[in-house]
């Protein structure tokens, strides 16, 4: 199990889990994920919230965050907020805005330049992002194909900021959520794992309803959300 | 540095504005709804916090004595004091008020002091020598739009729950009783005025009542009225690019008149709840919530702060725990289960220099099964909340 939640107990900053990760892995490498950093020989917590173990030798801390801190490869959505020479710049949600090039879009050239404004949602690739620079996005992969990414475009959608916790939930293949919805109703959604969430309905009433739905959902378990949904859908 | 503020996307924007052309609200509410109101009263006289939806506000008054001023020599004075740090939103300043603290500050002046909703002639000590200068501090602590609506709520609860000290004038000195010696004595106030703000939208044809943070940048303007429970209105001020007519005007001033009454309802129910709380020599703080809607209904939250070392946390956790779940516990490292007894270490995440502190704490941590959830039709989509309640144990 990947997102195996070890325990139901709290770390705080500071505390030393040495004892923990040699009790799991003793005598192997281990591989300390977002939350956990070493000092001198000990492994010390540095975000509050439970201990989780992903096999063979992965640990991490999970807990409720919603600033975003941008790792390359990751799907983000962003607004555009501006241009800055042959560049966007995209509110991701982190500290530094993204930067996206003109020629990062499908079939865009020197001379066909992407004509996005400001306010305009985008859904693409971090592709550079590391403490010491700007994050910079994509909007193609790598033959030069948007595959879904690209600017998000629709007239009823809405764009609402999530838990990055949810984010994560929402897209693990463990989360019974979005298919059993999609099997009840028709909507567009997608999830930036900064915790943004695009969604597209029908109509107005729906995308409130499947918003707060959404919201709502991540602190349920998946027998939860299948009783809300009957009871939604009955 | 303050922090830049979230860009704005087109599809919020656009949703928005869709949505109250179908008298609708991106967070299910009606377009004259207001957000659940809760009031939680401090143990200090004077001391509350108002959260309206996400915004919180703590308002606190204090008292000292001052010299009347020369024109004024019978009266007392309030002054009005509102806090905006990067605590309740990162794009505020701490170093000055900006705009919008100045626009809150100077409409709950007019709204408070103006309308002389409180008696400034009680507070004089001594003509032209000595008199109780009122201080009310407003603290915004979470902003999620409309601070002014709850900075209003809660100034005039703090001012309504404040006690200053009892005196005696012998001749030119005056005696102050401590609160111990003699009970202290309410402030006189008149009448209740509570700001009601009221967005426009689509050319100041659509009309929300109390906007959250989105609908407030989304918006074309805002009207604000200041409205007592006699009718008699105390503040209005337009904001932003509005046209607004005249029955509308009058039609605002009804649901701002209702919200009013509603609230100072609720407001006295609240303050007599505390008494009678007092006269029973029950410390508890108390907490109230007005809730208009079913939708939404979290349960009351109980905070209790004045014995710190003597904390129960409860936290109901609406995760049951399942079997499938408790078995992989047990299959789980005896660690896993038990609480380690750290305690915090405030700081970046450097090794813990606190040493072993008793683990009481975390054992207290308990993690009870929820009653099942309750949603039935499309819009009573709500399902319990996560329910926290702090309780003293001795």
């Amino acid at each position: 199990m990947l997102l195996n939640n070890v325990g139901e107990h709290i770390y705080l900053p500071g505390d030393v889990i040495n004892s923990k990760i040699q009790t799991v892995c003793d005598g192997e490498t281990v591989r300390l994920g977002p939350g956990l950093s070493k000092h001198n020989t000990d492994v010390t917590v540095s975000k509050a919230g439970s201990l989780c173990f992903g096999p063979p030798n992965t640990f991490w801390i999970d807990c409720h965050q919603k600033r975003y801190i941008p790792c390359k490869g990751e799907n983000v959505i962003g607004v555009i907020s501006g241009k800055q020479g042959d560049y966007y710049k995209v509110d991701i949600g982190s500290s530094d805005q993204a930067l996206l090039n003109f020629l990062s879009f499908e079939g865009a050239s020197k001379r066909n330049r992407p004509n996005l404004s400001p306010g305009d949602v985008v859904f693409g690739k971090l592709a550079i992002a590391n403490k010491h620079m700007e994050p910079e996005m994509t909007c193609v992969d790598v033959n030069g194909k948007a595959n879904g990414m690209g600017l998000v475009d629709d007239k009823y959608g809405i764009l609402f900021q999530t838990s990055l916790n949810l984010a994560r939930k929402l897209l693990s293949p463990d989360c019974i959520l979005l298919p059993e919805l999609g099997s009840r109703l028709a909507f567009e959604v997608i999830v930036g794992l900064n915790g943004k969430i695009a969604l597209f309905c029908k109509s107005s009433a729906q995308t409130i309803t499947l918003m707060k739905l959404i919201n709502e959902s991540e602190y349920l378990s998946n027998e939860q959300m299948l009783d809300v949904l009957k009871g939604m859908f009955l | 540095m303050p922090l830049r503020e979230p860009t704005l996307s087109n599809l919020e924007n656009n949703f928005i504005v869709n949505a109250v052309c179908d008298n609708r609200r991106y967070d299910g509410r009606r377009i004259t709804d207001a957000r659940d109101t809760q009031i939680t009263l401090g143990l200090d006289y004077g001391c509350c916090t108002v959260s309206l939806g996400e915004t919180k506000v703590m308002a606190q008054v204090a008292v000292e004595m001052e010299r009347p001023k020369e024109s004024r020599p019978s009266e007392g004075s309030l002054h009005i004091h509102v806090e905006m740090s990067t605590l309740a939103s990162g794009n505020f300043d701490a170093s000055k008020p900006g705009e919008l603290g100045i626009e809150i500050q100077r409409i709950l002046e007019r709204s408070i002091i103006l309308s002389r909703c409180l008696d400034l002639e009680e507070l004089c000590i001594r003509v032209g020598e000595r008199s109780w200068a009122v201080h009310l501090y407003i603290h915004v602590l979470c902003y999620d739009g409309n601070i002014l609506d709850c900075a209003s709520i809660a100034a005039i609860t703090s001012l309504k729950h404040f006690r200053r000290p009892d005196i005696t004038v012998e001749g030119k000195t005056v005696l102050v009783h401590s609160i111990e010696e003699r009970n202290p004595l309410p402030l006189t106030m008149h009448h209740m005025p509570f700001c009601t703000t009221m967005a426009f939208f689509k050319d100041s044809k659509q009309l929300l009542v109390d906007p959250t943070r989105i609908e407030e940048k989304v918006m074309d303007g805002k009207l604000i009225i200041s409205i007592n429970n006699h009718k008699e209105v105390c503040c209005m001020q337009i904001c932003g690019q509005v046209h607004i007519s005249k029955p509308q005007i009058l039609h605002s001033t009804d649901v701002a008149y209702l919200k009013s009454k509603e609230l100072s309802e609720f407001v006295k129910n609240v303050l007599t709840d505390d008494l009678k709380y007092k006269q029973n020599g029950e410390k508890e703080q108390q907490v109230s919530l007005l809730c208009k809607r079913n939708l939404h209904v979290k349960e009351n939250l109980m905070c209790n702060q004045h014995k710190k070392e003597n904390l129960l946390v409860e936290i109901v956790n609406p995760i049951t725990t399942t079997e499938n779940f408790a078995s992989e516990l047990k299959k789980a490292p005896e660690w896993l289960t038990k609480h380690d007894s750290k305690t915090v270490s405030v700081g970046e995440g450097l090794i813990n220099s606190w040493g072993k502190v008793g683990s009481s704490f975390f054992k207290s941590i308990k993690k009870p099964e929820l009653p099942n959830l309750e949603s039935n039709s499309e819009d009573e989509n709500d399902s319990d909340e996560e329910i926290i309640t702090l309780n003293q144990t001795s």
